[in-house]
Protein backbone atom coordinates (compact mmCIF):
# COMPACT_ATOMS: atom_id res chain seq x y z
CA UNK A 1 0.00 0.00 0.00
CA UNK A 2 1.06 3.60 -0.56
CA UNK A 3 -0.16 4.69 2.41
CA UNK A 4 -0.50 3.13 5.81
CA UNK A 5 -2.67 4.43 8.89
CA UNK A 6 -0.27 4.18 12.05
CA UNK A 7 -1.00 6.92 14.26
CA UNK A 8 -3.95 8.25 16.37
CA UNK A 9 -4.10 10.77 18.94
CA UNK A 10 -6.46 11.60 21.53
CA UNK A 11 -5.87 15.21 23.84
CA UNK A 12 -7.12 14.76 27.37
CA UNK A 13 -7.49 15.88 30.62
CA UNK A 14 -6.03 13.07 32.39
CA UNK A 15 -3.89 11.64 30.01
CA UNK A 16 -1.72 9.77 32.34
CA UNK A 17 -4.30 7.73 34.05
CA UNK A 18 -5.86 7.66 30.32
CA UNK A 19 -2.97 5.59 28.80
CA UNK A 20 -3.33 3.13 31.79
CA UNK A 21 -6.56 2.63 30.64
CA UNK A 22 -5.57 1.54 27.58
CA UNK A 23 -2.33 -0.19 28.19
CA UNK A 24 -4.73 -2.42 31.20
CA UNK A 25 -7.75 -3.08 29.08
CA UNK A 26 -6.22 -3.53 25.94
CA UNK A 27 -2.93 -4.37 26.75
CA UNK A 28 -1.27 -1.63 24.74
CA UNK A 29 2.33 -1.06 25.48
CA UNK A 30 4.39 2.18 25.62
CA UNK A 31 7.49 3.26 24.71
CA UNK A 32 10.58 2.04 25.75
CA UNK A 33 12.02 5.14 25.87
CA UNK A 34 9.49 7.67 27.35
CA UNK A 35 9.49 11.20 27.55
CA UNK A 36 7.54 12.34 30.43
CA UNK A 37 6.92 15.72 29.79
CA UNK A 38 4.92 15.15 26.37
CA UNK A 39 2.29 12.79 25.69
CA UNK A 40 1.94 9.16 26.96
CA UNK A 41 2.89 6.77 23.59
CA UNK A 42 0.90 3.49 23.57
CA UNK A 43 0.90 0.90 20.44
CA UNK A 44 -0.71 -2.31 19.54
CA UNK A 45 3.07 -3.12 17.64
CA UNK A 46 1.67 -1.20 14.51
CA UNK A 47 -0.52 1.75 15.31
CA UNK A 48 0.71 4.22 17.98
CA UNK A 49 -1.64 6.46 19.87
CA UNK A 50 -0.27 9.77 21.56
CA UNK A 51 -2.79 10.55 24.51
CA UNK A 52 -1.54 14.03 25.04
CA UNK A 53 -1.66 16.57 27.78
CA UNK A 54 -4.59 19.09 26.92
CA UNK A 55 -2.89 22.36 26.05
CA UNK A 56 -4.41 25.97 26.70
CA UNK A 57 -6.80 26.77 24.00
CA UNK A 58 -7.28 23.02 22.76
CA UNK A 59 -9.93 20.67 23.24
CA UNK A 60 -10.20 17.40 24.70
CA UNK A 61 -10.95 14.12 23.02
CA UNK A 62 -10.11 11.96 19.99
CA UNK A 63 -8.18 14.71 17.94
CA UNK A 64 -6.53 13.54 14.59
CA UNK A 65 -5.04 10.17 13.15
CA UNK A 66 -1.69 9.90 10.72
CA UNK A 67 -0.95 8.38 7.87
CA UNK A 68 2.64 6.66 6.85
CA UNK A 69 3.60 7.12 3.20
CA UNK A 70 6.09 5.42 0.65
CA UNK A 71 6.69 8.96 -0.60
CA UNK A 72 5.95 12.43 1.06
CA UNK A 73 6.45 14.27 -2.21
CA UNK A 74 3.86 12.00 -4.40
CA UNK A 75 1.61 12.54 -1.33
CA UNK A 76 1.96 16.57 -1.82
CA UNK A 77 2.11 16.20 -5.73
CA UNK A 78 -1.23 13.97 -5.60
CA UNK A 79 -2.75 16.59 -2.29
CA UNK A 80 -2.06 19.44 -4.71
CA UNK A 81 -4.04 17.47 -7.71
CA UNK A 82 -6.55 16.73 -5.85
CA UNK A 83 -7.62 20.34 -4.05
CA UNK A 84 -4.72 22.66 -5.16
CA UNK A 85 -6.12 24.91 -1.86
CA UNK A 86 -4.97 22.12 0.94
CA UNK A 87 -1.76 23.36 2.22
CA UNK A 88 0.66 21.01 4.04
CA UNK A 89 2.66 22.29 7.42
CA UNK A 90 5.88 21.13 7.92
CA UNK A 91 6.14 19.94 11.67
CA UNK A 92 8.89 20.62 14.17
CA UNK A 93 11.49 17.49 14.48
CA UNK A 94 10.71 16.63 17.83
CA UNK A 95 7.60 14.90 16.31
CA UNK A 96 8.52 11.46 14.83
CA UNK A 97 6.01 10.45 13.60
CA UNK A 98 5.17 13.58 11.83
CA UNK A 99 7.24 15.10 9.46
CA UNK A 100 4.13 17.08 7.87
CA UNK A 101 0.04 17.75 8.67
CA UNK A 102 -2.60 18.57 6.46
CA UNK A 103 -6.23 18.32 6.11
CA UNK A 104 -8.90 16.74 3.72
CA UNK A 105 -11.43 18.99 2.10
CA UNK A 106 -13.16 19.07 5.28
CA UNK A 107 -10.41 19.94 7.27
CA UNK A 108 -10.01 17.17 9.18
CA UNK A 109 -6.84 16.84 10.42
CA UNK A 110 -3.76 14.31 9.44
CA UNK A 111 -0.44 14.15 10.29
CA UNK A 112 1.88 12.43 7.66
CA UNK A 113 5.60 10.67 7.53
CA UNK A 114 7.58 8.26 6.07
CA UNK A 115 8.65 5.09 7.33
CA UNK A 116 12.74 6.12 7.22
CA UNK A 117 11.30 9.17 9.68
CA UNK A 118 10.19 7.15 12.25
CA UNK A 119 11.53 7.17 15.51
CA UNK A 120 10.32 6.03 19.35
CA UNK A 121 7.61 3.68 19.39
CA UNK A 122 6.66 4.34 15.94
CA UNK A 123 10.16 2.64 14.48
CA UNK A 124 10.50 0.18 17.60
CA UNK A 125 9.81 -3.94 16.40
CA UNK A 126 7.16 -4.66 18.41
CA UNK A 127 5.01 -7.72 18.75
CA UNK A 128 1.32 -7.13 17.37
CA UNK A 129 -0.79 -7.27 20.68
CA UNK A 130 -3.75 -9.36 21.11
CA UNK A 131 -6.11 -6.62 20.86
CA UNK A 132 -5.44 -3.73 18.47
CA UNK A 133 -6.77 -1.02 16.71
CA UNK A 134 -9.07 -1.98 13.89
CA UNK A 135 -10.38 1.50 12.64
CA UNK A 136 -10.27 5.18 13.45
CA UNK A 137 -13.97 6.95 12.58
CA UNK A 138 -14.64 10.72 11.46
CA UNK A 139 -17.75 12.29 11.40
CA UNK A 140 -17.69 14.96 8.42
CA UNK A 141 -19.81 16.93 5.76
CA UNK A 142 -18.71 15.54 2.49
CA UNK A 143 -18.35 12.13 3.16
CA UNK A 144 -18.47 11.28 -0.11
CA UNK A 145 -15.52 13.85 -1.30
CA UNK A 146 -13.28 12.96 1.87
CA UNK A 147 -13.62 9.38 1.15
CA UNK A 148 -12.69 10.12 -2.38
CA UNK A 149 -9.75 12.08 -1.59
CA UNK A 150 -8.57 9.36 0.63
CA UNK A 151 -8.85 6.90 -2.21
CA UNK A 152 -7.34 9.09 -4.97
CA UNK A 153 -4.41 10.37 -2.66
CA UNK A 154 -3.68 7.64 -0.48
CA UNK A 155 -4.78 4.65 -1.82
CA UNK A 156 -7.05 3.66 0.72
CA UNK A 157 -9.42 0.72 -0.60
CA UNK A 158 -13.44 1.62 -0.56
CA UNK A 159 -14.94 -1.36 1.29
CA UNK A 160 -17.87 -2.97 0.80
CA UNK A 161 -21.14 -1.55 2.55
CA UNK A 162 -24.36 -1.63 2.39
CA UNK A 163 -26.48 0.66 -0.33
CA UNK A 164 -28.12 2.54 2.00
CA UNK A 165 -25.31 2.85 4.05
CA UNK A 166 -24.59 6.90 3.98
CA UNK A 167 -21.04 6.71 5.00
CA UNK A 168 -17.76 4.92 3.66
CA UNK A 169 -15.10 2.98 4.59
CA UNK A 170 -11.60 2.72 2.89
CA UNK A 171 -8.97 0.22 4.56
CA UNK A 172 -5.20 -0.05 4.12
CA UNK A 173 -5.14 -3.97 4.53
CA UNK A 174 -5.60 -3.49 8.35
CA UNK A 175 -6.50 -0.50 9.11
CA UNK A 176 -9.96 0.68 8.31
CA UNK A 177 -10.93 5.11 7.69
CA UNK A 178 -14.14 5.35 8.54
CA UNK A 179 -15.99 8.40 7.29
CA UNK A 180 -19.23 8.56 8.82
CA UNK A 181 -21.95 11.60 7.15
CA UNK A 182 -22.41 14.64 9.57
CA UNK A 183 -25.80 15.69 9.63
CA UNK A 184 -27.74 17.69 12.38
CA UNK A 185 -30.32 16.52 11.41
CA UNK A 186 -29.30 13.20 13.66
CA UNK A 187 -29.52 15.95 16.55
CA UNK A 188 -32.60 16.24 17.60
CA UNK A 189 -32.51 13.72 20.99
CA UNK A 190 -29.29 15.25 21.95
CA UNK A 191 -26.38 18.24 21.76
CA UNK A 192 -25.12 18.30 18.09
CA UNK A 193 -21.49 17.16 17.93
CA UNK A 194 -18.97 18.83 16.53
CA UNK A 195 -17.30 17.47 12.96
CA UNK A 196 -14.63 15.74 13.58
CA UNK A 197 -12.74 12.45 14.79
CA UNK A 198 -15.59 10.27 15.91
CA UNK A 199 -14.68 7.03 17.25
CA UNK A 200 -11.94 4.34 17.33
CA UNK A 201 -12.10 0.51 17.17
CA UNK A 202 -10.47 -2.47 18.07
CA UNK A 203 -10.39 -5.97 16.79
CA UNK A 204 -10.27 -8.40 20.16
CA UNK A 205 -10.34 -11.97 20.91
CA UNK A 206 -13.35 -11.89 22.57
CA UNK A 207 -15.97 -9.29 23.70
CA UNK A 208 -17.04 -11.68 26.67
CA UNK A 209 -12.92 -11.21 28.20
CA UNK A 210 -12.82 -8.05 27.32
CA UNK A 211 -16.17 -7.39 29.44
CA UNK A 212 -14.80 -9.48 32.01
CA UNK A 213 -11.39 -7.48 31.94
CA UNK A 214 -13.24 -4.31 32.12
CA UNK A 215 -15.62 -5.46 35.53
CA UNK A 216 -11.75 -6.47 36.71
CA UNK A 217 -10.50 -3.60 36.50
CA UNK A 218 -12.72 -0.88 37.45
CA UNK A 219 -12.85 -3.24 40.96
CA UNK A 220 -8.63 -3.25 41.10
CA UNK A 221 -9.03 0.86 40.07
CA UNK A 222 -12.19 2.42 40.35
CA UNK A 223 -10.23 5.80 38.54
CA UNK A 224 -10.28 3.19 35.58
CA UNK A 225 -13.93 2.97 34.77
CA UNK A 226 -15.38 3.45 31.38
CA UNK A 227 -18.54 5.78 31.28
CA UNK A 228 -21.83 4.36 30.98
CA UNK A 229 -23.63 4.46 27.58
CA UNK A 230 -27.07 4.42 26.78
CA UNK A 231 -28.56 5.75 30.21
CA UNK A 232 -31.96 8.45 29.15
CA UNK A 233 -33.11 9.83 26.48
CA UNK A 234 -30.41 11.85 25.19
CA UNK A 235 -27.66 8.75 26.65
CA UNK A 236 -30.36 6.25 24.35
CA UNK A 237 -30.09 8.78 21.05
CA UNK A 238 -25.88 9.08 21.46
CA UNK A 239 -25.82 5.43 21.42
CA UNK A 240 -27.87 5.37 18.79
CA UNK A 241 -25.68 7.33 16.65
CA UNK A 242 -22.47 5.33 17.63
CA UNK A 243 -23.95 2.33 16.95
CA UNK A 244 -25.19 3.30 12.91
CA UNK A 245 -21.23 2.63 12.38
CA UNK A 246 -21.07 -0.99 11.36
CA UNK A 247 -17.63 -2.02 12.34
CA UNK A 248 -18.29 -2.80 16.00
CA UNK A 249 -20.38 -4.60 17.79
CA UNK A 250 -19.38 -3.89 21.91
CA UNK A 251 -19.45 -0.26 22.29
CA UNK A 252 -17.92 1.17 25.29
CA UNK A 253 -15.40 4.28 26.40
CA UNK A 254 -12.46 5.52 28.07
CA UNK A 255 -12.25 7.28 31.14
CA UNK A 256 -13.10 10.44 29.31
CA UNK A 257 -15.49 9.49 26.84
CA UNK A 258 -13.95 8.75 24.09
CA UNK A 259 -15.97 6.74 22.54
CA UNK A 260 -14.66 2.88 21.28
CA UNK A 261 -16.22 0.40 19.25
CA UNK A 262 -15.20 -3.66 19.60
CA UNK A 263 -16.05 -6.54 17.50
CA UNK A 264 -14.50 -10.20 17.34
CA UNK A 265 -11.93 -11.28 15.43
CA UNK B 1 -32.03 43.91 16.68
CA UNK B 2 -33.63 40.95 15.40
CA UNK B 3 -31.04 38.58 17.13
CA UNK B 4 -28.82 38.87 19.86
CA UNK B 5 -26.38 36.61 21.49
CA UNK B 6 -27.70 35.00 24.45
CA UNK B 7 -25.65 32.16 25.71
CA UNK B 8 -22.38 30.15 25.25
CA UNK B 9 -21.64 26.76 25.77
CA UNK B 10 -18.98 24.74 26.78
CA UNK B 11 -17.74 20.83 27.51
CA UNK B 12 -16.19 20.18 30.84
CA UNK B 13 -15.11 17.07 32.80
CA UNK B 14 -14.85 19.01 35.68
CA UNK B 15 -17.89 21.46 34.83
CA UNK B 16 -18.47 21.91 38.78
CA UNK B 17 -15.47 23.88 39.46
CA UNK B 18 -15.33 25.70 36.28
CA UNK B 19 -18.71 27.09 37.44
CA UNK B 20 -16.91 28.33 40.94
CA UNK B 21 -14.06 29.58 38.93
CA UNK B 22 -16.37 31.84 36.70
CA UNK B 23 -18.17 32.87 39.65
CA UNK B 24 -15.30 33.69 41.82
CA UNK B 25 -13.08 35.52 39.51
CA UNK B 26 -15.82 37.20 37.34
CA UNK B 27 -18.23 37.50 39.65
CA UNK B 28 -21.72 35.73 37.00
CA UNK B 29 -24.17 34.78 38.87
CA UNK B 30 -26.31 31.09 38.88
CA UNK B 31 -29.59 31.26 39.39
CA UNK B 32 -29.66 28.18 41.37
CA UNK B 33 -32.24 26.97 39.48
CA UNK B 34 -30.69 24.98 36.67
CA UNK B 35 -31.05 21.20 36.66
CA UNK B 36 -28.25 19.74 39.06
CA UNK B 37 -28.11 16.59 37.33
CA UNK B 38 -27.69 18.45 34.02
CA UNK B 39 -25.29 21.32 33.22
CA UNK B 40 -24.91 23.98 35.52
CA UNK B 41 -25.34 27.92 34.07
CA UNK B 42 -23.68 31.13 34.89
CA UNK B 43 -24.59 34.47 33.94
CA UNK B 44 -23.62 38.29 33.97
CA UNK B 45 -27.69 39.03 33.40
CA UNK B 46 -27.35 39.46 29.25
CA UNK B 47 -25.51 36.14 28.66
CA UNK B 48 -25.34 32.94 30.17
CA UNK B 49 -22.61 30.34 29.72
CA UNK B 50 -23.84 27.02 30.07
CA UNK B 51 -21.16 24.71 31.11
CA UNK B 52 -22.08 21.37 29.66
CA UNK B 53 -21.01 17.46 31.79
CA UNK B 54 -18.22 16.00 29.42
CA UNK B 55 -20.70 13.89 27.93
CA UNK B 56 -19.86 10.12 25.84
CA UNK B 57 -18.12 11.07 22.59
CA UNK B 58 -17.89 14.88 22.81
CA UNK B 59 -14.96 16.83 22.74
CA UNK B 60 -14.34 19.24 26.17
CA UNK B 61 -13.83 23.08 25.87
CA UNK B 62 -15.94 25.81 23.98
CA UNK B 63 -18.80 24.38 22.09
CA UNK B 64 -21.30 26.57 20.70
CA UNK B 65 -22.91 29.79 21.17
CA UNK B 66 -26.75 30.39 20.72
CA UNK B 67 -29.26 33.19 20.08
CA UNK B 68 -32.48 34.13 20.64
CA UNK B 69 -34.26 36.41 17.81
CA UNK B 70 -37.37 37.63 16.73
CA UNK B 71 -38.96 35.34 14.31
CA UNK B 72 -37.70 31.70 14.00
CA UNK B 73 -40.11 31.33 10.83
CA UNK B 74 -38.22 34.09 9.32
CA UNK B 75 -34.57 32.41 10.29
CA UNK B 76 -35.82 29.06 8.44
CA UNK B 77 -37.00 31.49 5.41
CA UNK B 78 -33.68 33.36 5.56
CA UNK B 79 -31.56 30.53 6.18
CA UNK B 80 -32.60 28.59 3.00
CA UNK B 81 -32.28 31.35 0.50
CA UNK B 82 -28.75 32.30 2.33
CA UNK B 83 -26.83 28.70 1.92
CA UNK B 84 -27.46 25.38 1.22
CA UNK B 85 -24.67 24.48 3.36
CA UNK B 86 -26.34 25.32 6.30
CA UNK B 87 -29.23 23.53 8.52
CA UNK B 88 -31.25 23.71 11.01
CA UNK B 89 -33.05 20.85 13.44
CA UNK B 90 -35.57 21.05 16.22
CA UNK B 91 -34.46 20.40 20.18
CA UNK B 92 -36.51 18.82 22.37
CA UNK B 93 -39.11 20.99 24.21
CA UNK B 94 -37.17 20.74 27.59
CA UNK B 95 -34.32 22.85 26.84
CA UNK B 96 -34.48 26.10 28.10
CA UNK B 97 -32.51 28.29 25.56
CA UNK B 98 -32.64 26.25 22.73
CA UNK B 99 -35.92 24.87 20.48
CA UNK B 100 -33.37 24.65 17.50
CA UNK B 101 -29.76 23.90 17.17
CA UNK B 102 -28.38 24.62 13.64
CA UNK B 103 -25.46 25.22 11.60
CA UNK B 104 -23.70 27.95 9.46
CA UNK B 105 -22.22 27.30 6.15
CA UNK B 106 -19.34 25.56 7.54
CA UNK B 107 -21.03 23.33 9.95
CA UNK B 108 -20.46 25.12 13.20
CA UNK B 109 -23.21 24.73 15.58
CA UNK B 110 -25.30 27.47 17.52
CA UNK B 111 -28.47 27.24 19.59
CA UNK B 112 -31.73 29.04 18.27
CA UNK B 113 -34.63 30.44 21.21
CA UNK B 114 -37.46 32.89 20.05
CA UNK B 115 -37.60 35.51 22.31
CA UNK B 116 -41.12 35.09 23.18
CA UNK B 117 -40.43 31.15 23.93
CA UNK B 118 -42.30 29.81 26.74
CA UNK B 119 -39.23 27.90 27.64
CA UNK B 120 -36.72 30.79 28.04
CA UNK B 121 -35.82 30.15 31.75
CA UNK B 122 -33.38 30.49 34.35
CA UNK B 123 -30.31 32.62 33.04
CA UNK B 124 -31.27 32.79 29.75
CA UNK B 125 -35.00 34.82 30.73
CA UNK B 126 -33.01 36.61 34.01
CA UNK B 127 -31.94 39.54 31.46
CA UNK B 128 -31.76 42.57 33.77
CA UNK B 129 -29.46 44.80 31.88
CA UNK B 130 -27.50 45.96 34.82
CA UNK B 131 -23.78 47.00 33.47
CA UNK B 132 -22.04 44.22 36.04
CA UNK B 133 -18.07 44.14 36.63
CA UNK B 134 -17.72 41.49 34.21
CA UNK B 135 -19.71 41.23 30.94
CA UNK B 136 -19.38 38.49 28.03
CA UNK B 137 -18.76 40.58 25.11
CA UNK B 138 -17.00 38.37 22.50
CA UNK B 139 -17.27 34.33 21.12
CA UNK B 140 -14.50 34.05 18.78
CA UNK B 141 -14.76 30.89 15.62
CA UNK B 142 -11.77 30.04 14.00
CA UNK B 143 -13.80 28.51 10.24
CA UNK B 144 -12.37 28.05 7.24
CA UNK B 145 -14.35 30.15 4.69
CA UNK B 146 -14.65 33.59 7.53
CA UNK B 147 -16.13 35.62 4.57
CA UNK B 148 -18.90 33.43 3.09
CA UNK B 149 -19.55 33.00 7.11
CA UNK B 150 -20.41 36.01 8.01
CA UNK B 151 -21.44 37.40 4.97
CA UNK B 152 -24.33 34.25 6.50
CA UNK B 153 -24.74 35.31 10.15
CA UNK B 154 -25.59 39.40 8.52
CA UNK B 155 -28.19 38.43 5.87
CA UNK B 156 -29.27 35.79 8.16
CA UNK B 157 -29.39 37.33 11.80
CA UNK B 158 -28.79 41.20 10.96
CA UNK B 159 -25.71 41.02 12.60
CA UNK B 160 -23.93 44.09 12.16
CA UNK B 161 -19.97 44.26 10.80
CA UNK B 162 -17.98 46.35 12.63
CA UNK B 163 -15.06 48.11 11.48
CA UNK B 164 -11.98 46.64 11.71
CA UNK B 165 -7.93 47.56 12.19
CA UNK B 166 -5.93 47.81 9.09
CA UNK B 167 -4.55 44.14 8.58
CA UNK B 168 -6.90 42.10 10.57
CA UNK B 169 -7.87 39.33 8.61
CA UNK B 170 -10.88 38.58 11.22
CA UNK B 171 -14.78 39.62 10.51
CA UNK B 172 -16.57 41.11 13.82
CA UNK B 173 -20.26 40.64 14.03
CA UNK B 174 -22.29 42.27 16.83
CA UNK B 175 -25.95 42.54 18.32
CA UNK B 176 -25.40 45.45 19.79
CA UNK B 177 -23.44 44.35 22.98
CA UNK B 178 -21.69 40.98 22.13
CA UNK B 179 -19.38 40.45 18.93
CA UNK B 180 -19.22 37.48 16.96
CA UNK B 181 -15.77 37.11 15.76
CA UNK B 182 -15.26 34.99 12.52
CA UNK B 183 -11.34 34.20 11.99
CA UNK B 184 -9.83 32.23 8.90
CA UNK B 185 -8.58 28.80 10.13
CA UNK B 186 -5.50 28.18 7.78
CA UNK B 187 -3.24 25.17 8.73
CA UNK B 188 -0.39 27.64 7.62
CA UNK B 189 -1.01 29.37 10.72
CA UNK B 190 0.10 26.65 13.49
CA UNK B 191 3.51 26.71 12.61
CA UNK B 192 5.61 25.57 15.76
CA UNK B 193 2.57 24.24 17.36
CA UNK B 194 0.21 21.23 17.62
CA UNK B 195 -2.41 21.74 15.05
CA UNK B 196 -5.88 23.77 16.38
CA UNK B 197 -8.96 22.02 14.91
CA UNK B 198 -11.78 24.87 13.38
CA UNK B 199 -14.68 25.90 15.52
CA UNK B 200 -15.06 27.62 18.83
CA UNK B 201 -12.08 29.49 19.37
CA UNK B 202 -11.98 31.83 22.47
CA UNK B 203 -14.66 34.02 24.59
CA UNK B 204 -14.16 37.60 25.58
CA UNK B 205 -14.74 39.28 28.90
CA UNK B 206 -14.96 43.40 29.18
CA UNK B 207 -14.12 43.74 33.01
CA UNK B 208 -14.61 47.41 34.54
CA UNK B 209 -10.82 47.48 35.73
CA UNK B 210 -7.98 45.64 34.65
CA UNK B 211 -5.44 45.81 37.19
CA UNK B 212 -8.19 45.44 40.01
CA UNK B 213 -8.96 42.04 37.95
CA UNK B 214 -5.76 41.00 37.85
CA UNK B 215 -5.47 41.54 41.14
CA UNK B 216 -8.03 38.93 42.03
CA UNK B 217 -7.18 36.80 39.51
CA UNK B 218 -3.94 36.54 41.76
CA UNK B 219 -5.40 36.19 45.40
CA UNK B 220 -7.92 33.71 44.22
CA UNK B 221 -5.10 31.61 42.29
CA UNK B 222 -3.35 31.65 45.43
CA UNK B 223 -5.81 31.18 48.32
CA UNK B 224 -7.81 28.20 45.87
CA UNK B 225 -5.19 26.37 43.61
CA UNK B 226 -7.87 24.69 41.67
CA UNK B 227 -9.63 27.98 40.60
CA UNK B 228 -6.03 29.65 39.24
CA UNK B 229 -6.18 30.41 35.85
CA UNK B 230 -3.62 28.24 33.73
CA UNK B 231 -0.68 29.77 32.87
CA UNK B 232 -0.16 30.75 28.97
CA UNK B 233 3.26 30.43 27.75
CA UNK B 234 6.76 28.60 28.85
CA UNK B 235 8.05 25.98 26.37
CA UNK B 236 8.70 27.59 22.61
CA UNK B 237 5.01 25.65 21.62
CA UNK B 238 3.42 27.03 24.42
CA UNK B 239 4.91 30.81 23.88
CA UNK B 240 4.01 30.31 19.97
CA UNK B 241 0.10 29.44 21.20
CA UNK B 242 -0.18 32.03 23.69
CA UNK B 243 1.37 34.72 20.72
CA UNK B 244 -1.26 33.16 18.18
CA UNK B 245 -3.74 33.91 20.64
CA UNK B 246 -2.61 37.25 21.23
CA UNK B 247 -2.55 38.08 17.79
CA UNK B 248 -6.27 37.03 17.46
CA UNK B 249 -7.42 38.42 19.95
CA UNK B 250 -9.17 42.04 20.77
CA UNK B 251 -8.30 42.83 24.43
CA UNK B 252 -5.68 43.79 26.57
CA UNK B 253 -5.24 40.30 28.33
CA UNK B 254 -5.25 36.88 27.54
CA UNK B 255 -5.77 33.85 29.64
CA UNK B 256 -7.05 30.57 29.86
CA UNK B 257 -9.57 28.38 32.92
CA UNK B 258 -8.68 25.90 34.74
CA UNK B 259 -9.95 24.02 31.68
CA UNK B 260 -7.68 25.59 29.32
CA UNK B 261 -10.10 27.51 27.46
CA UNK B 262 -8.79 30.91 26.21
CA UNK B 263 -10.26 34.01 27.64
CA UNK B 264 -9.59 37.26 25.85
CA UNK B 265 -9.61 40.22 29.14
CA UNK B 266 -10.51 43.86 28.24
CA UNK B 267 -11.75 46.98 30.06
CA UNK B 268 -12.58 49.09 27.14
Amino acid sequence: MFARLNHIAITSDQYAINAKFYEALFGLRTAKKPRPARAVVVSDGHVGMNIIPRREGRTAGLDHFGLEVQDIEEARARISKFDPSIKLLKRPPVRPFAAYSAHDPDTNIYDLSEAKMQKDIYAEEQEETVRHFSHFALRTRHAERCAEFYNEVFELSPLNKKADDRNHYLSDGRMTLAILQWDIDDYYGMDPQRLGPDHIGFTVESIDAVKADMEDLTGQNPLMRPRPLGYGDEGKARLGLFKKCPLGSYHLTDIEGVYIDVHEA
Amino acid sequence: MFARINHMAMISSDYPLLERYYRSLFGFVNSGRNDPEASTVVGDGNVGLNILPRRDGYVGGIDHFGMVVESLAKVDERMKKASARAGMVKRPSYRPFAAYSAHDPDGNVFDLAEESSKNLADVYAERDGEDRDAMFNRFAIRTVNAEEAAEFYTDVFELQLTNRKEGDPNYHLTDGKVTLSLMPWKIEEFVGTSIKRAGPDHVGIKVKDLDHFKSEMKRIGDKNSFLASRPLGGSDEANRRRDFFAGNALGKLQISDPDGNWLDINDE
